[in-house]
């Protein structure tokens, strides 16, 4: 064995150890998690042998990196080679565990023998042992296993490798616009015969999207990383059907819309064929354009287990790939469509007191004007107090309901939290039914006190006093 | 049941009891290792204790528990958690562990005591009776690499 560069020490500086698992094992260990008497994980890599000794690579690692190489993210290549700490040390033993020589050397040094394949990807799934032991949070872990790691990588080098936040945060606003879209078309029409009442149904897709709406599971700076993931961690309802869905749903995004070669005809076609509505495409698909077409950035995207991986600086869309995907509008769609959007438009103005918005001109609406948020769902606040028949109550805060508006212009308001639905053509058809849900709903708590979810924790956040 | 190795396993001097006692009589089962070509060389399936001591090589690590699983053949559950083994070897040792292929093959019910498969690294040991062929049940399906 070679004389390794480093500082000869008289022994390892861990005692007491006790071995967590083999994580490689043939004919004996080849990479071995200890931890010592404080807690600390160490790894002991068998590196090299000899006819006297065995020689192992050894370090002190933390649960994060532990999880990113056993749940496949990164490889034991890149985990030597990017998350091992500063120093590292080398022992020598004997088969008596006599350890023959110490040396800590300095993570640049280890020589390159030392390291395996650069594809030495754990690719066994996390083992559920590790998600126990690596689980300060099992949610995050189990999150991140199912999310993908989006890197954008600036083409202009002004600024080094950083992007530029608006560009980030046009980027999040598009992938999770297109996802969202995925869920709702997805998922409606998986779920449309089983659940044949219309109100049932937008209710159910209502929940759905914004239980598996896309998370932040993870980021990195360096360029602009960042791990998105649909949670269906939390997602068990009970519904055979919607529970299938939701095992599928990951993989069928991946495969629907991140696989795609974006300038070949044959995707075009297999894409119409699986979404025949132009509408729905769009939603899904031109979110997807606008990020790829930015040209501000480059994208790569794999999934957090690296079982998939995709650069799409030479897969930029075509224009006939988008004008098939994406058929020129006819006149009185894009009107309609902008009577659509112009409905959907919330804005808060400051108005003076004993005002009335109504008093204002043009010119002073616009001074006046503090928030707009364009898109689907906005948000509609009742503020309090709310009534429902005799029965007055008070909130501290409105309730802050999410709006939408269908394509038949029946007005939805939600409220996850709370559990409330209401759909109608009339606005204050729809409010008054929201308010009656939400006083029953008061009225249940206070006659169970005791009972807590999250249901009743929102409403004594929101609830002060009741007359 | 007389095991084939039990020589070997005396010989340890261990304090512990070999095999240990949660081993269980195999079922039929799938599994994989690493090999040297033809199927048949006489340094496959060996034991560790009698693999290194014919090549000149030390045992990695010995205790008790260890030195009586190194008195088994060592396998894999699968080909996958074989070849995940292999990806994580050094390049100093894929240069000299010797093994050039990776086998797999289906082990008759009743040929030995397994011990439970590892949750993490998918290896089992199987400490087997006399007469196994397993050249006979065990085919070469890839190089290492």
């Amino acid at each position: 064995m070679n004389e390794v560069a480093g500082y000869k020490i008289d022994k390892l500086p861990y005692e007491a150890l006790e071995k967590v698992q083999d994580i490689l094992y043939a004919d004996g260990p080849i990479l071995t998690h200890y931890r010592n008497a404080r807690g600390k994980n160490i790894l002991f890599y068998w590196v090299d042998f000899n006819e006297v000794a065995n020689r192992w690579l050894i370090w002190e690692t933390n649960k994060k990196d532990l999880f990113d190489y056993l749940s496949g993210g990164i490889s034991l290549f890149e985990y030597l080679n990017e998350r091992c700490p500063e120093y590292l040390f080398i022992a020598d033993m004997d088969n008596n565990e006599h350890v023959m020589a110490t040396v800590m050397l300095d993570s640049f040094a280890i020589p390159e023998a030392y390291y395996p394949n650069e594809n030495s990807y754990f690719t066994l799934g996390l083992p559920i042992f590790y998600d126990f032991y690596l689980s300060d949070g099992s949610y995050i872990s189990r999150l991140r296993e199912r999310s993908y790691v989006f890197n954008l990588k600036p083409n202009d080098v002004v600024h080094a490798t950083t992007v530029a936040a608006k560009e980030a945060g046009q980027f999040l606003i598009n992938i999770t616009k297109s996802i969202e879209s995925y869920v709702d078309i997805t998922a409606t029409d998986r779920l449309k015969n089983e659940i044949g009442d219309r109100g049932r149904l937008n209710r159910t897709i209502s929940q759905l999207k914004q239980r598996t709406s896309p998370r932040i599971a993870d980021t990195l700076f360096g360029s602009f990383e960042v791990s998105i993931a649909m949670d269906t961690v939390a997602l068990s309802t009970g519904n055979a059907e919607i529970d299938d869905w939701s095992k599928d749903i990951i993989t069928a995004y991946q495969n629907d819309v991140l696989d795609v070669d974006y300038s070949s005809e044959e995707d075009a076609v297999a894409i119409i064929d699986r979404f025949p509505d132009a509408e729905s495409r769009k939603k899904i698909f031109d979110p997807i354009f606008k990020i790829l077409e930015n040209p501000a950035y480059s994208l790569t995207v794999s999934a957090f287990n690296s079982s998939f991986k995709k650069d799409y600086r030479k897969n930029k869309p075509a224009e006939r790939f988008k004008e098939k995907v994406l058929p020129k509008q006819t006149i009185e769609e894009i009107l309609n469509q902008q009577e659509q959007k112009a409905k959907l438009v919330t804005a808060i103005f400051r108005v003076p007191e004993g005002g009335s918005i109504s008093d204002l001109r043009k010119k002073e609406l616009l001074e006046n004007l503090l928030f707009t948020q364009e898109g689907n769902q906005p948000t509609y606040p009742i503020t309090s107090p709310i009534i429902a028949g005799d029965l007055v109550v008070i909130t501290t805060s409105p309730i802050e309901c999410a709006l939408t508006v269908d394509n038949h212009n029946h007005i939805i308001l939600a409220h996850t939290k709370l559990g409330l639905y209401a759909e109608g053509a009339d606005m204050k058809e729809v409010v008054d039914a929201i308010s009656r849900q939400f006083v029953e709903l008061y009225q249940r708590h206070l006659d169970d006190p005791g009972y807590v979810d999250e249901k009743t924790q929102e409403l004594d956040r929101l609830v002060s006093t009741t007359t | 049941m007389e095991l084939k190795y039990r020589q070997l396993i005396a010989d340890q001097n261990l304090s512990i009891t070999c095999p240990p006692d949660d081993c269980q009589l195999n079922t039929p089962v799938e599994a994989a290792r690493w090999v040297l070509s033809p199927i048949d060389h006489e340094l496959n399936f060996l034991p560790n204790h009698l693999f290194n001591q014919k090549r000149g090589r030390l045992l990695r690590i010995q205790d008790e528990a260890r030195n009586c699983g190194y008195c088994s053949v060592s396998l894999h559950e699968s080909v996958e958690a074989s070849e995940n083994a292999f990806r994580g070897l050094s390049l100093a040792i894929r240069g000299k562990i010797g093994y050039t292929h990776i086998a797999t093959g289906l082990i008759e019910a009743g040929i030995g005591l397994v011990t439970a498969i590892n949750p993490v690294s998918r290896h089992f040991e199987l400490f087997e009776s006399d007469n196994y062929q397993w050249s006979n049940n065990f085919t070469i399906i890839a190089p290492l690499q």
